[in-house]
């Protein structure tokens, strides 16, 4: 780089922070026409009336503005108890590790959100870092916005060291780029990445998922979790976890928004069903799905104009989610390579919640488990093992 | 040393007494003997009478330690039941409650309970008595490391092992069982 190019990177910088505009740079990792086809491509599978057949998987469910939208709506309905409970609570939970989090941290954030959880984060590693490098990374360009505007918004974060990365991080092929460009940024510092609201329950291989975002971690770095649990796993529980999610009528609109932007079809929200399941020992599983019930075909228009039939009963499945077994998690995280630093677990307290369920945020490390943290759990077993 | 004395001191002259008594019975003539006849039976109703006397005293002192143990160990069934020890107590930090055992100190140490006649009982409680004494000493490490520590979850772990199937608390449930069954009392109420 010539220092004329170091100059023009410096005026930029200076031009965004001096700015009253909201200036905001955004690294695009992915052409958006290939994600389009991506898309348009999960539309056209096989009929199915279990929801196994046409798909919107995670990303595309807040890909544009009319989903970011109405993911905000969702997220503000107190109806909608996983996503209002986590936000709530995320701040009494988050004081509950950030401790163990060290000095110097910078902090990437995978899918921003709204930004609320972010910008308690920013804040408390800005008190140990005025120099932190904040990178979210979102499918959306449009959830990047919104979510980096509330989470710097008065956090006293300069511009420039915002660096929002629109890509899908559910390609590893990305994750293998992302990480030789997080690492040129920060060096050898240490970096918090997270994934919080639950998120890594929106894809079905989502322990893949949860190890490719994990491998990025070098020994410095953390990596926070958050996901929603279950203490335990039963069909009746897995209909209680259907019935939360089926209360919100924010959380319909908002499940049906990338179907009402990306096709012609016509939403009617009462199509929308919840269909609860076991996974395992491991979790409770919600599959979202609008099923065409209007006891015709109906021809329905792709993004890129095709159009293509939609048989009476099919399914597309728009939403996936699950409530993990809290006595699973450990082994999840371990099958991720991480190991767990520390943890904290809320339940919902109230009424309308099944018992049992809650939020967990864990604060996790690569590696083996190391003896201290084992070590605690022994203590107990040391004591009243026999 | 004196008290075995005065014990050997004590029976030798009844002893000697009584000997004599019947020496005596023996020897007067068939008419006068209604004396030595009744100094017999005034000695020997004598000897009996202290015998008959430490046994109804002993009798009545294992009945007490007896009675104080079941209440004692009543009380620790209700501890155990209770809230605090319930797999489905909060899991937050707490002071636990403590079991007892001075009604089975005190009768193991008062010697209310026979050596031949109540050993198996002896030995039960016993063992009970370690068990007590080892359950209170873990409680008390526990709350240690609960209360010193950061994170909540210790509270956690140590509430599931507390729990856990065949761990040491229910090792101490089973013996109370037992040790009530052996005092016949309905182990459940
Ligand atoms: C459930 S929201 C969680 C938002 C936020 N972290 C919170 O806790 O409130 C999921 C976020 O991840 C983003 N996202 C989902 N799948 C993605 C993917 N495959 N690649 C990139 N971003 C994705 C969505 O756009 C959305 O912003």
């Amino acid at each position: 780089m010539t220092a004329s190019d170091g100059r023009l990177v410096g005026d930029l910088a200076r031009a965004i922070d001096e700015s009253d505009f909201a200036w905001s740079l955004v690294l695009v990792g992915e052409d958006q026409r290939d994600k389009l086809a991506a898309l348009t491509s999960d539309l056209l599978n096989k009929p199915s009336t279990s929801g196994d057949g046409k798909q919107i998987t995670s990303g595309y469910a807040y890909w544009g503005i009319g989903p970011t939208i109405a993911w905000a709506h969702a997220c503000a309905d107190p109806f909608y108890l996983v996503m209002k409970q986590s936000l709530d609570s995320f701040t009494r939970r988050w004081g509950r590790v950030r401790g163990r989090v060290g000095e110097g941290f910078h902090h990437v954030s995978f899918g921003v959100g709204t930004g609320h959880k972010d910008r308690l984060v920013l804040e408390h590693l800005l008190e140990r870092n005025p120099g932190l490098l904040y990178v979210p990374v979102d499918m959306s360009s449009e959830m990047l916005r919104l979510g980096t505007q509330e989470a710097t918004h008065r956090v006293g974060l300069r511009g420039h060291r915002v660096v929002p990365v629109q890509l899908d991080f559910s390609i590893p092929d990305n994750l293998a780029e992302l990480r030789e460009l997080i690492h040129r940024l920060v060096g050898d510092e240490p970096v918090l990445y997270s994934l919080l609201g639950n998120t890594l329950a929106n894809f079905d291989q989502d322990d893949e998922l949860l190890a490719n975002l994990t491998a990025l971690a070098r020994p410095q770095d953390l990596f926070l979790l958050e996901v929603a649990t279950t203490e335990a796993v039963n069909d009746d529980l897995a209909q209680d976890a259907v019935e939360e999610y089926a209360r919100s009528r924010a959380y319909r609109e908002f499940v049906t928004s990338a179907l009402l932007h990306n096709t012609d079809l016509t939403i009617n929200v009462d199509a929308v069903q919840f269909r609860g399941a076991v996974e395992g020992d491991r979790a409770l599983k919600v599959k979202v799905v609008y099923q065409n019930q209007t006891g015709g075909d109906i021809m329905m228009m792709l993004p890129d104009r095709n159009r293509v039939p939609f048989p009476d009963r099919d399914t597309i499945r728009l939403y996936l989610t699950r409530k993990y077994a809290r006595k699973a998690l450990d082994g999840i995280v371990r099958e991720a390579g991480m190991r767990k630093v520390t943890g904290t677990h809320s339940d919902f307290g109230v009424p309308r919640s099944s018992q049992g369920f809650g939020m967990d945020l864990l604060l996790l490390a690569p590696g083996e488990p190391v003896p201290a943290p084992r070590a605690d759990d022994d203590v107990a077993d040391v004591i009243w093992g026999n | 040393m004196t008290r075995i004395a005065i014990t050997a001191l004590t029976f030798g002259a009844l002893a000697v007494a009584m000997a004599l008594g019947v020496t005596w019975f023996v020897v007067s003539p068939p008419g006068d003997r209604w004396e030595p006849a009744v100094n017999s039976f005034a000695l020997l109703a004598g000897i009996t009478g202290i015998f008959a006397e430490r046994w109804a005293a002993q009798r009545e002192q294992r009945n007490q330690a007896i009675g104080s143990i079941r209440l004692e160990m009543a009380r620790n069934r209700e501890t155990l039941d209770g809230e605090a020890f319930s797999a489905s107590a909060s899991r937050g930090r707490r002071v636990y409650p403590r079991l007892v055992q001075s009604a089975v100190d005190s009768a193991l140490s008062s010697g209310a309970l026979s050596p031949h006649r109540d050993a198996d009982l002896i030995d039960l409680l016993h063992r009970w008595r370690t068990a007590v004494a080892s359950v209170n000493r873990r409680l008390e490490l526990t709350e240690m490391l609960v209360f010193t520590s950061a994170s909540e979850e210790k509270a956690e772990q140590f509430h599931t092992a507390l729990h856990r199937a065949n761990g040491f608390f229910q090792g101490v449930r089973a013996l109370l069982d037992e040790a009530q069954a052996a005092l016949g009392d309905p182990v459940r109420p």
